[in-house]
C-alpha cells in the first residue's frame, strides 16, 4: 500500500542494544600471539618446525600380500625443546584385532539383519604393524612402547635443540583388503585374471609432528582424523615383483633398471608433450597380467621436502603421462590404471592431473615438486605428495553414466588438489578436518568451473549447503570441531567451509580482495604448518576486511541464514501541488475494490430517489472533492514562494520510497542483497554489507528510494548467502516449489535409453 | 515431505548418494554394479525401492501410511532422488516418522526430513541411535 507523506522527518533513535554477539571481536576463542605466530597471521620470528627424512628398503610379497621394511629415519629437532622421547604413528594398527576404531562404533541389532552383516562382524584379519625392532644407528636396542596407534622412543639423553638423531625400525604388516575391510589403503584383488593391484600409504611407522601448537601431535589415530606430519627427504627402494609397473611420491632414480627401452622412450616422450603419451599400453598390461612374472626388481624413488610417502604396484597397470608447465618449471602429469578403468581413465585422468596443477597453482601456490600423480583405485579417494588414488570404474561394456564421469572427475581434481593442502600447506588433519578438506573442496570448485563451464559441482555455491543448515541445530557441529567429534562429516568439514569461502570471495569481500588475501595465506605457510587462527588472520590481515563475525557465526557457530523481508510499506513525497496531489487521489479512489452490492445495484436499482429529484443533492453530494480550485492554487503558489528551487524540484521527482523491514530468523548475520523490479520490468541491485546488522542483530530496516514503482523486491536473487528459507525472501511473497512438486512438473514419460532407440526408430 | 490436501497425500523426496547405493548394492550381491544398472535391471530397482521405503516409514495416529515410490532421478552430481507418496489420507493426527535408511551402513551419517507446511520448514534430524520421531506439526 502506498502511503504519502508531508515532510521526512529522521528521528534519532538511541536504544541500541549494548549486547551485540555476533560482531564481537574474535578474543579468547584464538590463541594469544607469540613469537611463533605472529598477530598477522604469519609465522612468527623463531617459528620453527622439525624435519623428519627418511630411507627406506621395502618388500612388497605379491604372494602373501604382506609389505616388510626397514626404515631409517633421521629426526631433526628444530625446536627450542629438548625431547626426551619421540613419537611416531603406527596408522596400521587401526586393524589391529583390539583397536579403538572397532570398539568405539555404535551398534543396535538392527545392523545384524542379514547373515552378511554377522559374518561382517566376526570378520577377522590379522593387521596392525609387527614392529620388529628399534636400533640406534650402532645397532644397539632401543627401548620402546607402543599405544595403540602411537610408538614412543624413549631417548637415552634426551634430543638437544638443533641436533639430530637416526635409528632403525624393523617392520612387517599383512595388507588389508581393501574391498573387503575397507580402508584408504589396501589391494584390490581381481577374479577374472587374478592378479593385485595395491594402493599403499600409511605404510611405516612415521613421525608425529612436535610443534609449538600441539607439542607432540600424538592423538590416537582413530580412522577419521587423518594425519599431521613434519616434512622431510625420502629415499625408497621397493622391491616388487618385475612385471609390476610402480607409481610413488617423488622422482624413480634408476628408470633404466626398471624399465624397458620403449617404455624409457616413451617416458622422454611424454616429458615433452602437453597431451597424455601412453608409456604402459593396455595391450602390453593385459599381457603381464597373463604372464605373471615369479622374479623381481627394486624401482628406487627419491622424494624432497615432503609430508609423507605413498605407492603404488601392480602389473595391471596401464601408464601414461604428460607434462604440464607451472611458474616456468615441467611437471610431469602421470595416470596408472587397469584396463578396467578404461575408457574413462585414459581418455580424462592425466588431463584433469595437468588441470588441477594449473589451476590450483593459480589460486594458491606454484607446484613445486616434479610429478603429480593419479592411481586409480576403486570406490575411494585418498591422497598422499604427489600422488592420490581416486576411484571411478565404467561398465564391463565400457558405458557409464555421467554422474559416474563427473564422479571421477571430481575425485581426481579433489585429491590431486589435496597436494596442496596438506601436503604443501601443512595442516594438522587429526585436529582440524576443514583446514585441508574445506579449502581443497573451495579450489576444487574454482577448478571444476574452469574444466568445464557449468560443471555440476557437488560443493562451493552457496545454495548447496542450505539443506544441511536447516537442520536441528543439536546434531550439527560447528566446524571448528575436532576431526572425530564431527556430525555430518562431509556436510560439515567439506562442504561448509568451501562455502563459505565462496560466500566471502563472491558476497563479502570480492574475488580481488579474497583471492589476494587466500594466496597470501597459501604463500605465507606452504612448507609450514598453519592453524586456524593463521587462516583467520591472514584474511583479515592481507584484505582490511573485518571478518570476525563471519568466523564467529560461520565457523565457531552453527546458526544457519535465514532472512526474511517481513513487511515492505511504500511511500511517495507530497508535492504539495493540487493538480498533482489530487489527481493522484482521484486515481487511488477508482482503484479501490467495490462492494459487489454496488456493482449488482448500479442494474438492478433503475433509478435512485436523488436520481428523480434533483432537490435532494445538497453542497456535499455535488462537490468534487478532487477539482483543484482558486484557493488551492493559491496556496499552492504561496507555498512556492516559501520553498527552494531544489527542493521543489525534489518534491515533484515523483520518488517512490520504499521502507523494507527484515527479520534475522535464522541468526547468522548476512549482507543483504536485493533486487528490485520494477513496474516498467527493468531491475536494479542494491548491496547492503552485513554491518547494518551490527547494532540490531534480529530486526533491521532500510529506506530505498526510486524514480519508479516497484513491483517486486527479491532478498538474495544469485542465492549468495545460504539462505535456508527462500520462501520469505520476496515481496509480495511467493512460496518457492517444493522437489516433489518441481518433479511433477517435469516428470520425465521415458529415461534416456528409452528416449535414444525412438531416436534409432526414426533413423532406421 | 508435504501434506498435499488436494490429493489426500503425504509426498516425499529422498535425496541419496548413488555412489552409497552403487556400494552397498555391491557388497550385498559380491558383485560390482553401476548406479546406472542397478536402475536399469527390474530387480535391483525394486530391491532398492524396497530398501527405501523400509527405511523410511510414517505413521499417522499410529497406523503405518503405505507409500509408494512414483520415480527416480539421477542427477549428473552423483544425487540420487526417490519421489515417493502416500496413500490417500485424511490429515489428522500426529505424525511418526522412522527414518534409519541405510544407517546400518553408515552408522556416522544422519539422515534428515524436512517436513513443509504451507512453505515452511520443519527440520528433524534422525541418527543411527535415534532414528523416529514426532513430527511437531498439527494437521
Amino acid at each position: 500500500m502506498k502511503k504519502t507523506i508531508l515532510f521526512l522527518f529522521f528521528l534519532a533513535v538511541c536504544a541500541v542494544p549494548w549486547a551485540q554477539k555476533k560482531f564481537a571481536q574474535l578474543d579468547v576463542e584464538l590463541p594469544t600471539p607469540n613469537e611463533y605466530r605472529n598477530a598477522a597471521g604469519a609465522p612468527g620470528h623463531a617459528y620453527y618446525q622439525q624435519q623428519a627424512d627418511y630411507k627406506m628398503n621395502l618388500v612388497l610379497d605379491d604372494a602373501k600380500q604382506k609389505l616388510m621394511g626397514t626404515e631409517v629415519i633421521t629426526y631433526t629437532n628444530n625446536s627450542p625443546d629438548a625431547l626426551p622421547y619421540l613419537w611416531l604413528q603406527l596408522d596400521q594398527n587401526i586393524y589391529d584385532a583390539h583397536s579403538d576404531t572397532k570398539l568405539i562404533e555404535v551398534e543396535k541389532m538392527e545392523d545384524f539383519k542379514s547373515l552378511g552383516d554377522i559374518q561382517k562382524r566376526f570378520f577377522y584379519y590379522d593387521g596392525g604393524f609387527k614392529v620388529e625392532s628399534i636400533t640406534s644407528t650402532s645397532g644397539q636396542a632401543m627401548r620402546y612402547y607402543i599405544n595403540k596407534t602411537m610408538l614412543r622412543i624413549d631417548l637415552s639423553t634426551p634430543l638437544a635443540p638443533k641436533s639430530s638423531i637416526s635409528f632403525t625400525v624393523k617392520w612387517w604388516y599383512n595388507i588389508n583388503d581393501r574391498m573387503a575391510v575397507g580402508g584408504r589403503s589396501g589391494y584390490e584383488y581381481f577374479e577374472k585374471d587374478k592378479n593385485y593391484l595395491y594402493t599403499l600409504a600409511q605404510f611405516f611407522p612415521r613421525m608425529c609432528v612436535y610443534s609449538d601448537v600441539t607439542g607432540w601431535q600424538n592423538k590416537q589415530f582413530l580412522g577419521r582424523g587423518e594425519f599431521t606430519l613434519p616434512f622431510g627427504n625420502y629415499d625408497v627402494m621397493i622391491q616388487v615383483p618385475s612385471d609390476h609397473i610402480v607409481a610413488a611420491t617423488g622422482e624413480l632414480q634408476n628408470g633404466a633398471e626398471v624399465l624397458t627401452a620403449i617404455q624409457r622412450q616413451r617416458f622422454d616422450q611424454a616429458k615433452k608433450s602437453n597431451s597424455p603419451i601412453l608409456i604402459v599400453t593396455q595391450a602390453e598390461a593385459e599381457a603381464a597380467e597373463k604372464e605373471k612374472k615369479s622374479s623381481t626388481k627394486t624401482w628406487r624413488f627419491k622424494a624432497t621436502n615432503v609430508r609423507d610417502f605413498a605407492f603404488a604396484s601392480s602389473r595391471k597397470f596401464i601408464w601414461d603421462a604428460q607434462n604440464v608447465t607451472v611458474g616456468g618449471k615441467n611437471i610431469l602429469c602421470m595416470s596408472y590404471y587397469p584396463k578396467e578403468g578404461n575408457p574413462l581413465w585414459e581418455r580424462f585422468s592425466t588431463k584433469l592431473v595437468a588441470h588441477t596443477i594449473k589451476t590450483y597453482s593459480k589460486y594458491t601456490v606454484d607446484y613445486p615438486y616434479p610429478v603429480a600423480i593419479s592411481v586409480h583405485s576403486k570406490w575411494i579417494g585418498m591422497e598422499y605428495p604427489m600422488i592420490c588414488f581416486n576411484g571411478g570404474r565404467p561398465e564391463e561394456d565400457g558405458t557409464y553414466t555421467e554422474s559416474e564421469k563427473y564422479g571421477m572427475w571430481g575425485v581426481i581434481i579433489h585429491e590431486v588438489g589435496h597436494n596442496f593442502f596438506p601436503m604443501i600447506i601443512n595442516s594438522d588433519e587429526r585436529q582440524w578436518t576443514w583446514m585441508d578438506e574445506g579449502l581443497n573442496t573451495f579450489v576444487q570448485y574454482l577448478t571444476e568451473q574452469e574444466w568445464e563451464r557449468g560443471y555440476p559441482s557437488r560443493r562451493g555455491p552457496a545454495h548447496l549447503i542450505a539443506d544441511y543448515m536447516r537442520g536441528d541445530q543439536k546434531f550439527i557441529s560447528p566446524i571448528m570441531t575436532n576431526s572425530e567429534s564431527i556430525f555430518q562429516f562431509g556436510n560439515n568439514a567439506y562442504g561448509k567451509p568451501a562455502t563459505g569461502l565462496n560466500i566471502l570471495r563472491e558476497t563479502i569481500m570480492g574475488r580481488e580482495l579474497f583471492d589476494y588475501a587466500f594466496k597470501t595465506y597459501c604463500e605465507r605457510w606452504k612448507f609450514k604448518h598453519p592453524s586456524p587462527a593463521d587462516f583467520f588472520r591472514t584474511m583479515e590481515d592481507a584484505s582490511a576486511v573485518d571478518l570476525d563475525w563471519f568466523w564467529r557465526g560461520w565457523f565457531y557457530g552453527t546458526q544457519p541464514v535465514d532472512i526474511a523481508i517481513k513487511e515492505v510499506k511504500w511511500f511517495q513525497l507530497n508535492s504539495q501541488n493540487p493538480a498533482v496531489e489530487k489527481a493522484f487521489l482521484k486515481e487511488q479512489a477508482n482503484e479501490k475494490d467495490v462492494h459487489i452490492g454496488v456493482t449488482r445495484n448500479e442494474h438492478s436499482i433503475k433509478q435512485t430517489v436523488n436520481e428523480r429529484d434533483t432537490l435532494i443533492d445538497d453542497y456535499y453530494a455535488k462537490r468534487n472533492l478532487y477539482f483543484v480550485d482558486a484557493l488551492d492554487q493559491q496556496e499552492y503558489e504561496e507555498f512556492k514562494t516559501k520553498t527552494s528551487d531544489k527542493d521543489l524540484a525534489l518534491l515533484n521527482a515523483g520518488k517512490h520510497f520504499y521502507e523494507v523491514n527484515f527479520e534475522n530468523i535464522g541468526g547468522m548475520v548476512m549482507p543483504l542483497i536485493l533486487r528490485f523490479t520494477f513496474a516498467d520490468d527493468s531491475t536494479e541491485i542494491q548491496r547492503i554489507p552485513v554491518e547494518i546488522w551490527r547494532q540490531y542483530e534480529d530486526k533491521v530496516s532500510k529506506v530505498f528510494i526510486f524514480d519508479k514503482e516497484v513491483k517486486e523486491i527479491r532478498l538474495d536473487p544469485f542465492l549468495e548467502t545460504a539462505d535456508v528459507d527462500l520462501n520469505n525472501n520476496t515481496w509480495p511473497e511467493i512460496i518457492q516449489p517444493s522437489r516433489y512438486q518441481l518433479f511433477k512438473q517435469n516428470q520425465p514419460k521415458e529415461n534416456p535409453m528409452q528416449r535414444q532407440k525412438r531416436v534409432d526408430a526414426i533413423k532406421n | 515431505m508435504e501434506y498435499y490436501p488436494t490429493e489426500q497425500q503425504f509426498q516425499a523426496s529422498l535425496t541419496l548418494t548413488a555412489h552409497d547405493i552403487a556400494f552397498i548394492t555391491s557388497k550385498k550381491h559380491g558383485h560390482d554394479f553401476t548406479i546406472d544398472q542397478i536402475l536399469r535391471t527390474d530387480s535391483l530397482r525394486l530391491e532398492l525401492e524396497q530398501l527405501v521405503l523400509s527405511g523410511f516409514t510414517l505413521t499417522q495416529n499410529m497406523q503405518p501410511l503405505f507409500f509408494k515410490v512414483d520415480g527416480h532421478d539421477l542427477q549428473e552430481n552423483g544425487d540420487l532422488i526417490f519421489y515417493l507418496s502416500s496413500e490417500e489420507t485424511p490429515r489428522n493426527g500426529i505424525l511418526q516418522l522412522s527414518f534409519p535408511l541405510l544407517s546400518n551402513y553408515f552408522p556416522d551419517q544422519q539422515n534428515k526430513a524436512d517436513f513443509l507446511k504451507h512453505g515452511k520448514h520443519h527440520v528433524l534430524t534422525f541418527l543411527a541411535t535415534d532414528s523416529s520421531k514426532e513430527i511437531p506439526v498439527t494437521p
